[in-house]
């Protein structure tokens, strides 16, 4: 009995101190990782751990995508995969939020064709956020907006045919086609 | 004869599976909504759905993907879940088809995962400017919640605290090291600075309730049968006391006395 009672009491003490051990690591890594968190918020950046918490992953994209980085900030996304959805719909949105914004400064500067590109690239970074998250209702404003400037168009028509006479107009688009502006 | 023979012709399997369709609601979608069609296959024994014939998540059209589908087999039949979603960016409350999916059974036969319409408004006015101040703010970045590793924490320096307290308790270690219910403990540690044979009488006496003599001993094991292994040698030791007491041996040996008393206590606290 004595004897039982020591194991159980060594045992305890052992699975107590392995916890302690766990949640002790648990808490220092939250601490880090809000600190990178906080640092990226307040626009110094900060590189997270590779084995940061994936709201780190998303501050640093966010992070990145407004500041028009986005070959880094898509190379990031896929650590992003296995994260809570909304992390990976609201990284996807911040980085088609960043292809509208250089795509409006290329309608301002009356590119249209890179304009063109810009949104079609936003368009599938919304799609994106909304295959994570269906309800993500600014996604579904901002794919609505990108898909009045730059319209989708049925694909059997868009490829197959070789006569450029026969390809269909594009239709319904909002790109302004005229420079604004005093006459 | 002729109509026998007609009659006699191995029939083909003509048995089309009943095919039930729980469709979404027909109004009331935007655009990014998930679309969630429920079928179900009545399957006549013995036949299945060949799986490769189930249709493959996809983009189905430039404004609809089929985002997943489930497959749950039950006795009556199999119950499939399709997650359609809708790409459409409507102008005016628009009526979009989804087509009709076949699939092909096991016997060969080919069934029809019925297809459904449902109307996408726009999510936006018509007249609604698309320029830069349109859109949507950037999404907020997110903090960890740092509170349940920090309730981790304290639960288990919590516990870590109390084993540590019980295990120095068990052992009278510490703040418990001159508890009264180690009393070979106490003897053991007090002989290993004065090797005194009166010490662990005391400790027996203690142990046993009242005083202790060589013949009580088989009383005392009886009521503490954990010391049983020790029996010879506590026998040993009061012929040795007995033998000191009344003068027919002077010195006797201290050395195992002090051996004793770790042994004793050694089991006292569960050791051995």
């Amino acid at each position: 009995m004595r004897r039982l009672a020591f194991m159980a009491l060594l045992l305890c003490l052992a699975a107590s101190l392995a916890a302690t051990a766990w949640f002790g690591r648990a808490v220092w890594q939250d601490a880090r990782d809000n600190a990178a968190i906080r640092d990226l918020a307040a626009g110094r950046d900060a590189i997270p751990a590779a084995s940061a918490d994936p709201r780190a992953t998303h501050a640093r994209i966010l992070f990145l995508a407004w500041r028009d980085r986005l070959p880094e900030a898509q190379d990031r996304l896929p650590l992003l995969v296995g994260a809570p959805p909304e992390l990976l719909s609201e990284a996807s949105y911040a980085i088609g939020n960043a292809r509208m914004r250089a795509g409006f400064q290329q309608i301002e500067a009356g590119n249209f064709e890179n304009a063109e590109t810009e949104i079609s690239l936003a368009k599938t970074a919304y799609r994106d956020a909304l295959r994570a998250v269906p309800g993500f209702r600014d996604g579904k404003v901002n794919l609505d907006l990108a898909m009045r400037l730059v319209r989708d168009l049925p694909r059997p028509l868009a490829d197959g045919e070789s006569d450029p006479l026969a390809q269909p107009r594009r239709l319904w688009t909002d790109l302004p086609g005229l420079p604004r502006g005093a006459p | 004869m002729k109509w026998l023979a007609l009659a006699l012709l191995p029939l083909p399997a003509l048995a089309q599976p009943v095919v039930t369709a729980d469709n979404p609601h027909g109004y009331g979608w935007w655009l990014g909504d998930e679309l969630v069609q429920r079928v179900t296959i009545a399957l006549p024994p013995g036949v299945t759905v060949d799986p490769a014939s189930l249709p493959r998540p996809r983009a189905v059209d430039y404004w609809l993907d089929l985002r997943a589908v489930e497959a749950e087999q039950a006795d009556t039949g199999l119950h499939l879940t399709l997650r359609w979603q809708n790409f459409y960016s409507a102008l005016e409350p628009s009526w979009r088809e989804v087509p009709a999916q076949p699939i092909r059974l096991s016997d060969g036969t080919v069934a029809e995962l019925p297809g459904f319409g449902f109307v996408t408004s726009p999510l936006r006015p018509l007249t609604a400017p698309s320029t830069a101040d349109q859109l949507q703010p950037d999404p907020r970045f997110r903090l960890i919640d740092p509170m349940p590793a920090r309730a981790g924490l304290g639960l288990s320096l919590a516990a870590l605290i109390l084993s540590g307290l019980g295990l120095a308790w068990h052992q009278a270690w510490g703040p418990f090291r001159a508890r009264p219910a180690r009393p070979f403990t106490r003897a053991a540690r007090a002989m290993a600075r004065l090797p005194d044979r009166r010490l662990l009488h005391r400790a027996l006496d203690a142990a046993f309730g009242r005083v202790l003599i060589g013949a009580d001993l088989p009383q005392f094991l009886a009521a503490r049968p954990e010391f049983r292994p020790l029996a010879d040698r506590l026998a040993a030791f009061f012929a040795a006391s007995d033998a000191a007491f009344f003068g027919q041996h002077a010195h006797p040996d201290t050395a195992e006395a002090q051996a004793l008393a770790r042994d004793l206590a050694r089991i006292e606290r569960g050791r051995r």
